[in-house]
Parts: C-alpha cells; structure tokens; sequence
C-alpha cells in the first residue's frame, strides 16, 4: 500500500466550519463544530442528552466497524467509563456534579491512585526532588485529602448500563461537562499562573514560586530541595527565553576559554546524588541571591588560573581580568546565537557544589590553583599521557576544567618548550613571517613538534612541500610503544582529543571542535595505496548539532559559496585579491561579493579575513529563501503512548505525564508550536484537545480497523483537534495529562497496534512534518505492523524480520517526519525490527529494558532524565546534511540515523544534538597536488522558530607522503568508533560471527602494517606507534562487548541496540560503551586529581584498565558505562568505608543492591558524592546508578566489563596481544 | 536442414536475449543516474526491484527451453549466471516486495559500485551469448 498516494488525496484540515469537503459529509467522527452538516448533533454528549447518543450511533460507523468495537458487553475502558459517567444524564445537577468531578480527581481509593501514591513513595529514596516536586502536583490536583470517592463511586456504578448506549458509536467521549468545572480543576493544578510560571524569563522559571518561603525553606536545612531547583538549567538553553544561558566567547579556545559552557541538567542530577550535605552553605547561598542566572554558574576566570600555558594569552588575561568575557572581539560582527548578555557580571561558581545552590558565593579572584603537595598523579609517572584534563570535559554541558599538567612529563611525550608564536593569531593562508625551519608553529604539547606550520598557501616564498616531510620525525622514535612490555596503555585521564597538525591551538578555531566533527587520520595519507598500507580506516566521526558553546551566527549577507564544489567559504580559503578567492576544496577562483570585504566589527572595508565565515571552523548562516522547499512549518510534536495493560503495569505514563507536563513551557519552539497524542492498545484513541470543548478534551476511540492502510484518509476521526496550538490550548493540554493516566488506569487490554498508529501519526503530519515520539512496551502484536514475538533461534544476522517499519521510515522521511522510540519493554520486543522507524528518518531509540516504576529504580531515574533532555533540546527540522569533500576523495558509506539521499547527502527529517553521524571516506585518486585537505559538513535546517538556517562546519587535514606521519597523527578513539561502526554494519549485512573476525584482523593487520614500518622487528615485543597502542585493547573490548560478543546469552534487543547505538552514538560515549571507564573511589582522597574551583574541590581518581588485577576486595570502585554507573564495593571494604559513605555499620549490613548514595557529612563521602555527580553531569543523557556488593547475585553487570580478562571463552588481553604476535610472524 | 525445436529455442532466445540486453542497459543508466545525483534511490529502487523478476525469470526461461533441447553445453555456460541469480534472490534483504534493491542500503557506495559493475558484465555477457546464439540458431539450422 502507497502511503505516499493517499496523503494526496485527502485534507486534514478543511478551511473551516461550513464548508467541508465531500468525503466530510459522513465522516466518522464528525467534528463536532459543524453538528448539522450532516443532520448529526454534536458529538459531545452534553449531560442531558440520553437520545442523542442513540441518533448518534447509526452514521457513526459503519457496521463492520461496529461489530469488531463492540464484540462485547463490558464496556472496553473502564476508566474512561468513570468519566462517562459524569456526563451521565443521570448526573445530579451541576453543583453536584462539580463535586463529583472533584472527587474523581481525588486520591480516591481506586487502584491506580494507590499505586500512583505507592510509585511515589517508592520512587522516593532515590528521587528527592521528584519527591519534594510530586506531592505539590498531587497536592494541587487533590483539593481534599479526605478519599470522598468512595460514595461517588457507587454513585458511579449503577449509571454504567447506561453507558452502553452510546457505546456503539465506537466512541468514548470523555467529556466531563462543557461547564466550566474543568476551569477550577485547571486552576487546581496550576496555583500559579500559567503565564507566570512558565513563561518568566530566565530567572524567573528558576524560582517560578511566587511564593519566597521556599528559599527559607531551603535555607532552613531543608535535605530536599524545593521543586524549583528541580527544573534543569538546560531548560534555560533550549528555550526562548530572552536570556541566553551562555556567555559565549570564543568556542575552540578550549584551554583559554574564559566561559564554560552551560551545566546542563544540573539541578536535576545533582539533587538526587546530593541531597545538600551542607545546608549552611545552602542556606547562605540562598541568602545571597534568591534569583540567580543559572549561566553564570561556572567560574570562567578560574579556569585559567589552571591554565598551564606558558603564553599569557590575550584573551585569557582579558578574561582574568574583567569578569566579563571578551566578547568585543568578534561580537558586534557575529551576532551570537546565544546573545550573550554582557550586562550579567560573571559570577565565580561552586562548580562541584551538588547543593544545586544556584548562587554560589562569589569567589575571591585570588583564588589559585595550588597543586597540593600530595597530588601526585599516580600513574603518569610510567604512562606517557599527553596533555591531561579531566575526564569528560567534552559534552558541552559539563564543566570543563583545565587542568594543569603534571609537572613531571614523561619524556615520551616530548614536551615543546618552544617560545610562544609571536603572532597570536596567525591567519592560515596569510603570509606568516617565520622562517620555515627554524620552530616549528604547532606546539601541541604532548605531541612532537609539529613539522607542519601554518605557512602560507600565497606567497611565494613558502612553497615548503608539506608533502615531502619524510624523515621530520626521524628524532621520535621514541613515540613507539612496546605493547607486550607496556601493559597499561589507557591513560589515567582522559586525553585532549587530537587537533589538526595544520594548527596550533591558537588557530584552533580555524577548525571545528574535535568533539563536532574528527577525522580517523589527523593527517590524510597522499594516495590509496599508502591507505591501504598503513591499513588504517579512514574516515569521519561527525557530531553536527551538537549543542555549542557558542555559535557565530552571520545575518543578513550573501552566503559566499564556491562556484565550482558549492562549499561554503571557510579560514582556508585563500585570497587571491580583494575581488577574487580560491576554494580549499576544487581550487576554483570565485568572485568575492563587495560585501564581504565589508567588516561589521570596524564598519569598514578592506581585508575580508576579518569575517567570521574565514576565522571559524564553525559558522552558522541564517538562510534565506532561496533554500526553503516551502515556507517553514511550526514545530509539530505528536506523543504515540502505549496504553496497553503492560504499558500501565510498567507505570512508565505517570512519568510521563509529569515530566511533560513541567516541561511543555521547554519544548523548543514558537508560538505556531503544536503538540498532539494519540493513545493505543489494541484501539487507537484520540483526544480532541481544542479549544471548542468549553476547556476540556474529547476521547475518540477508534477500533483498530483492518485494512487501515486503505482506509487512512477517512479514518482521522476530526480533522483538526488532534494537533492543537500549544500556546492557544495549553490549559487543556494540562488537564489531559494530568488525567491520563487515571484514564488508564484499569485498562485491560493487551494488545498493541503500534502499526496502525504509526500509520496514522504519518497521517497526521504530513503535510508539515515533525517528530514523532513512541512510547512501546511491548511487541506489536495487531497488524499491520505485527511481529512475532518469537525467537526461532539466536539468529547469526542483526537482520529485520518485516520490513513494514523500514517502509514507514521511508515515507516518514519523505515527508520530513522523524519517529523517535522510547522501549520500555520487559520482554522481547523485536528492536532490530522496530528500530527501523527511527533509523531511516532521523529518528532515535531509546532503551530501558525491564522498566518499571518500582522494580527498577534505575531505569526510571533514567528514563526521566532522558525524557527531560529529550523534551528541552534543540530540534532542527527538515535538515539535510551534506559531506564535500576534495574530489579525489569519496564518501564510501554513511552511518547514523537519516536516510543517503545522494552519494554526500543525508536527508533527517529531524536533527537533534545528540545524533552522530560517520562516514568511511576512501581516497580516489592521488592527493599530490594537495597540501592539505579541507572537508566540510553542512547542515541545512529548520529551527524549531521557523528560520532556515545553515551550520557550517569545516576541517583541514596536511596531507603527507610518510607512513610515520599517519601513525603519529592517527586518533585511535575515532578509529575505534569507526571501526564499530563497520562491524556494526557488517553484523547487520553479514553476521555477527564475520563482524567479530574483521574486529580482529584489523587489529591484527594495522600492527602488522606498523611493525614493518619500525626497524627493531623482534620477535618478542609489539612496537607499535603510540597513537595507535590502545587499538588492540579496544579490539578486545568491542568483540567482548554484549553487541558483538560470541556468548549466545546475550538478549537479541540489547545487542541489536548497542549495534544501533554503534552507529548514532558520539564518540565519547561510544568509547564509555565498549570501553568503561573505572575509578577506584576507595583511594579517592590519596590518588586523584584535584580540580579545585573555590571552596571546592573535585578528586578524581586515576582510573585504572578493565582487570581483576585493579580490582581489590578491600575497595570499592566506579565502573562508567555511559548510560549505566556501577559502584562495586568489595566485600572486605573497611568498615570505615561503609560507615562513611552509606552510615552502616559494617559490610554486611549493606543491601546487596541499592540505587543511591546517603549524603553524609564527611569529606569522603562529600568527595565521592562530587566525584559520581560530576560523571552524571558530563553527559547529555541520563545515567542509572547501580550500588552493588561484591556479593550481589547482579555482579555480573559489573564484572562482565573488565575485559582485559579472559573468560570462558575470551582471551585476555595479554592472550590477545599474543595472538597478534603469533597472527603477524606467520 | 528443418526448424527443429533445438533452433526454435535459439531462435526464442536470440529474442529474449535483446529484451535482456535492454534490461542491462537500463540497469547501468539507473545506477549511473544514482550515482550522478539525478534520482532519489527510493524512486530509482521502485522503477528497477518490478525488472528484477522479468529479468530473471526471461533468462531462467531461455535456459529451460535449452534444458527441453538438450543443449547441454549452452546450458552448462547459462548455469553460473542462473546461480548467481538465485543466489542472489534468496539472500536479499527483507521485504514485501519482489525486488532485490533496498533504498536504504543501495546508496552505499559499494553497493553501488557493485551494481553498477554488474550491469556491465551482464550487459558483456549477454552480448556473447547473443551472438553465441545466433551461432547456435544458424548452425542448427544448416545442420544436416
């Protein structure tokens, strides 16, 4: 069935009232603004109206239909059925009725209430602000705590026959009353104003509590803090508040960033791990600022007290200085996308402060980095780790920290001592002074000296060959590694993420973040067959929407693109005169418009590399018509929910419903936003949320038809309604998620027609586009769309086994519709085959296996936490994303969600910061003639305001004949993930088996490769190059891993999602996936950085490889796998420890397994409790935290990651490295 | 010298094998219109996976009539093609329909490559064989 076809037969929204179209004249579910149309009445049942459901019933559906609703007697929703109830005739009056409706709100004693009530409590221990935040939504809901339900519930029941009237009309109307009752319950939910509480700026939304006595409350040593603190920060971030959360400056001057990037979620995270271990600092904080700008909370000036660089960089002294950020230097010129608000003083910040004291106090600018003299970096002394920093400082959310680097250097890392380049700011392309062979430009500590320099691709008298650069690294022979002598190659800090040897880190923002789009090979081999020897992978690791620090935004000029390729112009370019510029990628000479030369900056014309478009690796444009298909649409967000009889035992709606409900004022978009929810188990039922109700919303239930697919264009039961204007009917939005999961709350239905929905979801949106958000408990199990719930066999192939979704993902990306999946399924739910819908239209999936409200505290946590990042971030629509590359090189394959449009042209009908993308790129022709390759992603889309715009992000990349140069410069954790991303493909198109085997062989052949490139070929060692020494490791790891491993217990869904999550997900948390990161938390205070930010400090433990060998039972340790934290605590932990960390007594009294910290009040538990709430902050997504004893029957989630161990059927990784030594003397 | 079956099967198959040289043909420019940017891989799947089966079928046809003719040798050079055909048949990937061209997967460039590769040795091949089979037609027709 063409779903393309009908979508044009059809229109969902008819002009208005009077006039509909044909195929309206029997509609199934006639609007109810147009009652005589058809000779029908209203479809509301007013209370009186006992004859009109009769009438009501004959044209309603067709009989077939009504046989298939109504095959039984009772009536399908008993829920909705207490609700009919109160637009029963038999309705007492209207006072009455008011109260009737009250009760029914109330914490009666029906079942789901309790269990709403019991979810709380349970959910409690770990969620104390959810706790705090709860009641006040049930308090407001519930006027009388007194259950009155119990009379209003036998009141409820003998008017239930009379419900059956009306029941063939194959509708259940929830309709409470047109009168205004709904009102007061609006009122109830919301004691403030919607207006104020949602829509204040910034500061405003941080206390939305009109209400001061909850700072005093919060003063008042209160150990949960009060709801407001609650809302994430990032919501400020996504959300069109006038105040931006960012002072944003420069992006990439990472290590002279005077402005951290925003803290996301961070109110959020750090309540539950750190519910206030110090109230006095609280309460001060409370007292010094009750209403404080949430951006302002990360000292930049601190940062560069650590900062180790021997050249005082301008602007870090700037910033040192003054505690506003430069933003004079470019921002006149850029408007930022962020508009930073230069009146806000930047306020030092209590950055490790889990307090979630919005204001810390302000700090002393005397304030020092004073390596205590216990900090002894406990491993570096023996791993060479170039340039340490914290860990995870890459999510933008986290807080960054430079630190400063160990004195004691390794020798390895040949530490540059040069004097700093005299031109801060030395422009690629522009004619640099400096003598070629006297010191090299690039001084990237921890790396060797860079033979490239910034030299000039114009004058004349720098026609140095970067190509021929053989023998520069003739003196390095020390950045070799002997892997079977070196056993610990993983750093104990993270690593910087390489940069361009082009580049020094001053003119790293000639270049785009490492962290948006990052190269396997920092520098381009210069034909195929020196690929193809040094058997590296080569290719691109892009992270395009990713959230910035800040962005430069160019308005309103022409957007100057190559005549020739079509790129964009970018630093690399080279000015052949005022009028004329050569492309970096085809070379071909292009007018320059006279406006470009025009610079904003100093009003005056002349030297066009002054823009920002030639100094930034990164660019946005705001675009003008000629790239709009049509005019942007408003962001449309439609919810699928799972109602089935499975889907509410989980209790996930709850959740749901909540985290909506505070987070509707944060869904990005503008006052065109519409939203929409269609609901489904074995029926698919609507809900009328406009306005035309008297306030209240309209359930429709359809029957789940067949042959729905023929059927689609008569089957939207209205044909507006369904999607509403947020801001026009926000208050019935809110009162239907306040009672949905009441509605549901018996239902008994078990099936689920996830096909039909999805189908009518299509239907819905297709003339605009949009998001799509499934929530799926369950298999679908009622056609079309029905999988089999069994598994025949571990099946060898990660291969769908309909195409039904795959289909619908195509037609969803066609019409710029992207579906996004939350499973929250507790049984096989066939992902490989549903994931499907989300793969090819942009989409993600999202994975809880065995959620539930009370049984997996972890999941829930979370799932909320997911959902909140999901509902506040930023959407693109309609997006495009494009790869150019030189022409000698070609784009071999595209992994990520989005559908391969073209050859370089991916098609998302939805972008959002947290997709990545990867293309394996292969070298076509010879790259002599190059000096150096500039590649380039542009991101064509749609924002979530209606503006077209374009994010532009270039890098260049030398170009070198030397086979040392491609090692050295190689980026083994972009490799790595590239290389995931070919097994994940391979597993899917071949099999696991053959996926697991290239893993290997790649291992086996890149150190081949290498050791016949070094001269000491001895038998017994593995010289390998250094950038390259943990490839073997994470091999290892990734062929262990529970997406790839050979063990057949793994559950098909986990390893079809961690396959999925190979190819969507960022580097950085693609490198935690396969290769955790453990920290001994036992030793925290004796072997840790310290990254001190006033009255702060923040212990990081070194962390240590994946082995039993690391593993102590005297100590207990923090495994980060990205979405899931396991704290392991051995069963011979002092009992200090225990006494300390979790107030008992000794080990024994420890729960086997638990989900959160006790905040205690010493300074172990307050380092530890900084420590874990800091991993949580790092990362974008949410995090489960799993405590459990040695001694837990769940160990396994724990000890399966040390894969540096061999087991049954696993080498380890000495084995392993063995095994390549036997692989490569054969 | 008579029109036996054995030459009304050369004859069939001379025919047939135009119509499946055009096939190769079409195959080649639509591969090469994917990757030259002119078509979206959906439509451009949608318009080659209904040829898939003709295609297939025409040839496995010609090799029956040669089956029924007893040309045991035509057949013996017609037996890789037919394997690689079924070959490749069973192992596509999933779907409702009858094709084997998957809009997902075909835009990978080695895919497409591979495609398009085989268009040209299909299109080789069904070219020798059509002048085998005029061969074959005329020398079973002067035979005797």
């Amino acid at each position: 069935m063409d779903f393309s076809e009908l979508t044009a037969m059809t229109t969902i929204r008819p002009p208005s009232g009077p006039s509909f179209p044909d195929k309206m004249i029997n509609p199934i579910f006639p609007p109810s603004s147009n009652p005589t149309i058809n000779g029908l009445p209203p479809p509301i049942f007013p209370p009186n109206s006992g004859t009109s459901s009769a009438q009501f019933n004959q044209p309603a559906f067709p009989p077939t239909s009504m046989n298939q609703y109504n095959p039984s007697p009772t009536p399908p929703l008993q829920s909705s059925n207490t609700y009919n109830t109160t637009v029963n005739p038999i309705l007492p009056p209207q006072q009455q009725y008011q109260t009737t409706l009250m009760n029914q709100y109330n914490p009666s004693p029906t079942p789901l209430s309790q269990s709403s009530n019991t979810y709380n409590t349970a959910v409690n221990p770990i969620l104390p602000p959810q706790q705090q935040y709860q009641p006040t939504l049930m308090n407001q809901y519930n006027p009388s705590p007194t259950p009155l339900s119990q009379p209003s519930n036998t009141a409820v029941n003998p008017i239930l026959p009379s419900l059956q009237q009306y029941q063939p009309t194959s509708m259940n109307q929830y309709n409470p009353s047109p009168t205004p009752p709904l009102q007061s319950s609006n009122t109830a939910v919301n004691p403030t104003p919607p207006s104020q509480q949602y829509k204040p700026p910034l500061m405003n939304q941080y206390n939305p509590s009109p209400t001061p006595p909850i700072q005093s409350s919060n003063a008042a040593v209160s150990p949960t803090p009060p709801p407001q603190q609650y809302q994430p920060t990032s919501m400020n971030q996504y959300n069109p508040s006038p105040i931006p959360p960012i002072q944003s400056s420069n992006t990439y001057n990472t290590t002279t960033n005077p402005t951290p990037p925003p803290q996301q979620y961070q109110s959020t995270l750090m309540n539950q791990y750190n519910p206030s271990t110090a109230p006095s600092i609280q309460s001060s904080n409370a007292a010094v600022n009750p209403t404080p700008p949430p951006q302002q909370q990360y000292q930049p000036t601190l940062m560069n007290q650590y900062n180790p660089s021997p050249t005082p960089l301008s602007q870090s002294s700037n910033s040192a200085v003054s505690p506003t950020p430069p933003p004079q230097q470019y921002q006149p010129t850029l408007m930022n996308q962020y508009n930073p608000n230069p009146t806000l003083p930047v306020q030092p910040s209590n950055t490790y402060n889990t307090r979630v004291n919005p204001t810390p106090p302000p700090l002393p600018s005397t304030n020092h980095y004073n390596p205590p003299p216990n900090y002894q970096p406990t491993t570096t002394a023996q791993s060479p780790s170039p340039h340490i920093r914290p860990m995870y400082p890459s999510p933008s959310s986290a807080y960054r920290a430079q630190l400063q680097q160990p004195q004691n250097i390794p020798q390895m890392t040949n530490q540059n001592s040069q004097p700093p380049p005299t031109n801060p700011f030395p422009q690629y392309g522009a004619n640099s002074n400096i003598p070629q062979n006297t010191t090299p430009l690039s001084t990237y500590p921890g790396q060797p000296p860079m033979p490239y320099t910034t030299s000039s691709n114009t004058s004349g008298n720098t026609n140095q060959k970067l190509n021929n650069i053989n023998g520069s690294f003739a003196n390095n022979t020390n950045n070799i590694i002997d892997l079977l002598k070196e056993k610990s190659v993983v750093s104990p800090f993270a690593e910087e993420p390489p940069i361009s040897p082009l580049l020094t880190e001053e003119t790293q923002q000639m270049n785009c973040s490492p962290e948006v789009m990052r190269c396997s090979l920092n520098v381009i081999p210069q034909t195929k067959d020196l690929l193809n020897k040094s058997r590296l992978p080569l290719g691109i690791l892009i992270h395009p929407f990713k959230d910035l620090d800040s962005l430069n935004v160019v308005q309103g000029t022409k957007i100057v693109r190559c005549d020739g390729c079509k790129s964009y112009i970018n630093p690399f370019v080279t000015f052949v005169n005022n009028t004329q510029w050569r492309c970096s990628i085809c070379f071909r000479t292009n007018e320059l418009p006279q406006e470009f030369l025009f610079d904003p900056t100093t009003k005056t014309y002349g030297d066009p590399s002054r823009r920002a478009e030639v100094r930034f690796g990164t660019v946005e444009y705001a675009a003008t018509s000629d790239y709009m298909a049509r005019p942007p649409p408003p962001a449309m967000y439609l919810f699928l929910l799972d109602v089935s009889h499975n889907a509410i035992q989980t209790g996930y709606l709850q959740s749901f419903c909540d985290i909506l409900f505070e987070n509707l004022s944060s869904l990005p978009g503008d006052a065109r936003t519409q939203i929409g929810f269609i609901t489904y188990d074995s029926r698919i039922h609507f809900y009328d949320l406009s306005d035309r109700q008297n306030g209240t919303f309209r359930i429709m239930v359809a029957p789940d038809l067949e042959n729905i697919e023929n059927k689609l264009d008569e089957f939207l039961p209205v044909p507006d309604g369904l999607m509403v204007t947020l801001n026009d009917c926000r208050a019935i939005v809110e009162t239907f998620l306040n009672e949905l999961p009441k509605v549901y709350q018996n239902n008994s239905e078990t099936d689920s027609a996830l096909g039909t929905a999805l189908l009518i979801a299509g239907k819905l949106l297709h003339q605009t586009g949009g998001r799509v958000t499934v929530m799926q408990t369950r298999i679908p199990n009622i056609n079309p769309g029905s999988l089999n719930s069994q598994i025949a066999k571990e099946p060898t192939v990660i291969t769908p086994t309909s195409d039904f979704y795959k289909k619908l993902s195509l037609d969803y990306a066609s019409q710029q519709i992207a579906c996004d999946l939350f499973l929250l399924n507790s049984h096989y739910i066939d992902l490989t085959t549903l994931s499907c819908v989300s793969k090819y239209s942009g989409g993600e999936v999202k994975y809880y296996p065995g959620f539930h409200s009370v049984h997996t505290p972890d999941e829930v946590e979370r799932f909320e936490n997911d959902l909140r990042r999901y509902l506040q971030r930023k959407i693109g629509f309609e997006a495009v994303m494009r790869l150019r590359t030189p022409p000698a090189l070609s784009i071999q394959a595209f992994y990520g969600n989005g559908f391969v449009r073209s050859v370089d042209l991916l098609v998302l009908p939805n972008i959002n910061p947290d997709a990545a993308f990867g293309m394996q790129v292969a070298i076509e022709d010879s790259l002599a003639q190059y000096k150096s390759v500039t590649l380039q992603i542009a991101l064509l889309y749609t924002s979530s305001k209606g503006e077209r715009r374009i994010r532009v992000h270039s890098l260049s990349l030398p170009v070198s004949a030397a086979i040392k140069d491609i090692y050295a410069y190689a980026d083994q954790e972009a490799m790595f993930a590239l290389i995931a991303k070919m097994a994940a493909d391979r597993s899917t198109t071949s099999s696991i088996q053959e996926a697991r085997e290239a893993m290997c062989n790649v291992a086996c052949d890149i150190i081949k490769a290498t050791m016949s490139n070094t001269s000491s070929n001895r038998t017994v060692s593995l010289y390998v190059p250094y950038a390259i020494r943990s490839l073997p490791l994470y091999m290892l790891s990734m062929i262990k891993s529970t997406a790839f491993r050979a063990a057949s217990g793994a559950k098909m869904d986990d390893r079809a999602y961690y396959i999925d999550l190979c190819k969507t997900l960022p580097t950085q948390y693609l490198m935690q996936i396969f290769y955790p990161d453990l920290y001994p938390i036992h030793t925290i205070e004796d072997t840790s950085q310290i990254v001190r930010d006033g009255d702060d400090e923040l212990y990081i433990p070194a962390r240590v490889q994946l082995s039993f060998q690391h593993i102590d039972s005297h100590g207990a340790y923090i495994l980060d796998a990205s979405e899931y934290i396991y704290v392991f605590i051995g069963k011979a932990i002092s009992d200090h420890f225990v006494q300390n960390v979790f107030n008992l007594q000794t080990f024994s009294a420890l729960p086997f397994d638990s989900y959160t910290l006790p905040a205690m009040d010493n300074s172990l538990s307050i380092k530890i409790h900084n420590f874990l709430t800091y991993l949580i902050q790092s990362r974008s997504h949410g995090v489960a935290v799993h405590i459990m004893r040695e001694d837990s029957p769940n160990r396994y989630l724990f000890t399966r990651y040390l894969v540096d161990d061999r087991s049954e059927s696993t080498m380890s990784y000495v084995e392993f490295l063995r095994y390549i030594r036997e692989q490569i003397g054969k | 010298m008579s029109f036996t079956f054995v030459a009304f099967a050369y004859l069939a198959a001379l025919i047939l094998t135009a119509l499946l040289i055009f096939f190769a043909i079409w195959h080649i420019i639509a591969f090469d219109e994917l990757k030259n940017d002119h078509k979206n891989p959906i439509e451009q799947c949608k318009s080659l996976n209904p040829l898939i089966i003709p295609e297939y079928g025409t040839h496995i046809f010609i090799n029956i009539l040669f089956l029924l003719g007893g040309e045991w040798l035509t057949l013996f050079f017609n037996m890789p093609l037919i394997a690689y055909h079924i070959n490749k048949f069973r192992t596509r990937s999933i779907m409702s329909g009858l094709g084997i061209y998957d809009p997902t997967s075909i835009m990978n460039a080695h895919t497409l490559n591979s495609a398009q590769r085989e268009g040209w040795i299909k299109l080789g091949f069904y070219m020798i064989t059509f002048f085998y089979y005029l061969y074959g037609m005329i020398a079973e027709l002067i035979r005797d």
